[in-house]
């Protein structure tokens, strides 16, 4: 079970939301909704130590941790954001690969294991005929599937993901939850922040969001159209 | 082919035993095989250095066009080198040696420092194009201290801007050349993970394991030793730096840092004993940056037209 306390997401002194207490267990799919611009991707970042504009107690599976200089990213962790910069002309397979380095000492040699179980996780998406292709000449949404398949590859507790249905088509909107949803169901841990209020509904357990600088968590069952109007108005 | 070419016509098995230590008729011989030794082997580490730093450079900015020369980070070492030998007609010859080599490290690391820091807000060709100012100031403030000097001070830094393999001094290459080993040695086992992370971007860098500050240290303190040193010993040598790096990620499918890094390191030490032996073979005094840049601006041109402007991200 991961816990939030007394989280406060801030962009240079101003703050954005705060959230008293927030709690994530095993096997469950939470929705993050809000405005654009009203911190969703910065608490996300923030929950991985990559930015330092949130501050408050996190305990994750038990083990306590206070956000600021001090944080130390967990492993256990995984962040999928809405697009991937790439330099170089780095292949999908590579891009998946990268999902495990932190398993791997300073040379960073790839396993033949790991290869095949990297492949294997493509064909989750559809994607393994894409394997040897240079990851920034794919479509958006090809490289979006491809980020969520390195975070499945990761095989992290928690996966955290930043409008996972962007850049996708209908079909593949729907798979990408459906696929979700499973891992959930495997007993991981998925937060993922959404502008697709009808799929958080379907396929998540509850919808956090983001009101009057205050973070709300509902089971997704109550989130009612009117609700969605309010939030957004 | 390096070592067997030049003015003194050495029969090619002399030459051989020579470097062997064996004995040969003519005294004379075992001395200039010596200079053409060190001259070879300073070539082939300065260059591998050059290109070494020019990937690690290329992959930390994300940028294809950045490299010791284009970022100001040579001239940051040329400003201690001119300090250095103003300094020599006041203070004794070792006090001068060593000042140049304290001050170009100075001016080396300030640029590298300078542009990790503005790296954070600036990226791409911007970062680039004040890696080009950086230059201008540096060169216009050695020009307000070589007023200062006399005319052969003055001619030995012009000489130095050149750039050479040939001065080796037989006192100090042997630090020369185990400082640059060792150095790049620990870059080959310790860049693979943190680079193969950095071409993802910082995120990735924190998800793969690394404080960032401790990586950014590395790269600074690594590259920092390497430009110095090799900008102090050869001059500020053109295009090694940014071209071979730009050659190895053609030639080589794999992007992996491991592969890379060597291939550039060898590559570079190709380029560079290539270049030297043009430049001995010409018949002309040539300065080795004409020579590096008649090889290196072909293959820079033909990068930027080749990249897409998104594969570049520029």
């Amino acid at each position: 079970m991961m816990k939030l306390n007394d989280i406060r997401v801030a962009i240079g002194g101003k703050e954005l939301f705060h959230i008293s207490e927030f709690q994530l267990k095993k096997g469950t799919m939470t929705a993050l909704l809000g405005k654009n611009g009203s911190g969703k991707s910065t608490f996300l970042r923030g929950l991985c130590g990559f930015t330092q504009d949130i501050t408050g107690n996190i305990d994750f599976f038990g083990c306590k941790m206070q956000f600021g200089k001090s944080f130390r990213p967990f492993s256990g962790m995984v962040y999928v954001p809405v697009k991937q910069p790439v330099f170089g002309r780095v292949t999908l397979l590579d891009v998946i690969l990268s999902g495990r380095s932190s398993t791997r000492n300073f040379l960073d040699i790839p396993s033949q294991e790991e290869k095949q179980e990297a492949l294997s996780v493509l064909e989750i998406f559809y994607l393994q005929e894409f394997a040897t292709s240079i990851f920034t000449e794919l479509s958006d949404g090809e490289q979006k599937m491809g980020l969520v398949a390195r975070a499945i590859f990761q095989n992290a507790e928690v996966i955290l993901l930043d409008e996972p249905e962007a850049f996708l088509d209908v079909g593949n909107r729907s798979r990408m939850f459906k696929e979700l949803r499973k891992l959930a169901d495997s007993g991981k841990i998925i937060l993922l922040s959404t502008h697709q209020p009808n799929l958080a509904t379907r396929y998540c357990d509850k919808v956090a969001y983001i009101h009057q600088k205050k973070l709300h968590c509902i089971p997704a069952t109550e989130c009612s159209e009117e609700l969605v109007e309010e939030m957004f108005g | 082919m390096n070592l067997f070419s030049g003015d003194a016509n050495i029969p090619l098995q002399e030459a051989w035993s020579l470097l062997w230590g064996g004995v040969v008729e003519n005294t004379s011989w075992s001395y200039i095989m010596e200079e053409r030794l060190l001259r070879t082997i300073n070539a082939a580490l300065s260059g591998g250095a050059l290109a070494f730093s020019g990937l690690v450079l290329q992959s930390f900015f994300r940028n294809p066009l950045a490299g010791p020369g284009v970022l100001g980070v040579s001239s940051g070492a040329s400003v201690g080198v001119a300090a250095g030998i103003l300094a020599t007609g006041f203070v004794a010859e070792w006090t001068g040696l060593f000042s140049q080599y304290a001050l170009g490290a100075i001016g080396a690391f300030s640029v590298l420092v300078v542009l990790i820091i503005l790296n954070k807000w600036i990226k791409g060709v911007t970062l680039l194009v004040i890696g080009l100012m950086i230059s201008f100031f540096a060169s216009s403030f050695v020009n307000l201290l070589l007023n200062l000097a006399n005319d052969a001070q003055t001619r030995r830094y012009v000489e130095w801007g050149f750039g050479s393999f040939s001065s080796v001094s037989h006192e100090t290459f042997g630090w020369y050349a185990l400082v640059l080993i060792a150095v790049i040695l620990f870059g080959i086992f310790y860049f693979p993970k943190l680079l193969n992370a950095w071409v993802y971007g910082e995120q990735q860098v924190i998800a793969s394991g690394f404080s960032l500050s401790r990586g950014r240290l590395m790269i600074v303190l690594t590259l920092g030793i390497l430009i110095t040193l090799v900008t102090l010993q050869c001059g500020p040598v053109s295009f090694i730096g940014i071209a071979v790096p730009q050659l190895i990620r053609l030639l080589f499918k794999s992007v992996h840092h491991l592969v890379l890094l060597i291939a550039s390191f060898v590559g570079g030490a190709l380029i560079a004993v290539l270049a030297d032996f043009i430049l001995r073979n010409a018949g002309l005094p040539l300065p080795l940056n004409a020579i590096t840049a008649l090889f290196g601006a072909p293959v820079i041109i033909f990068v930027i037209i080749r990249s897409s402007k998104k594969q570049i991200g520029i």
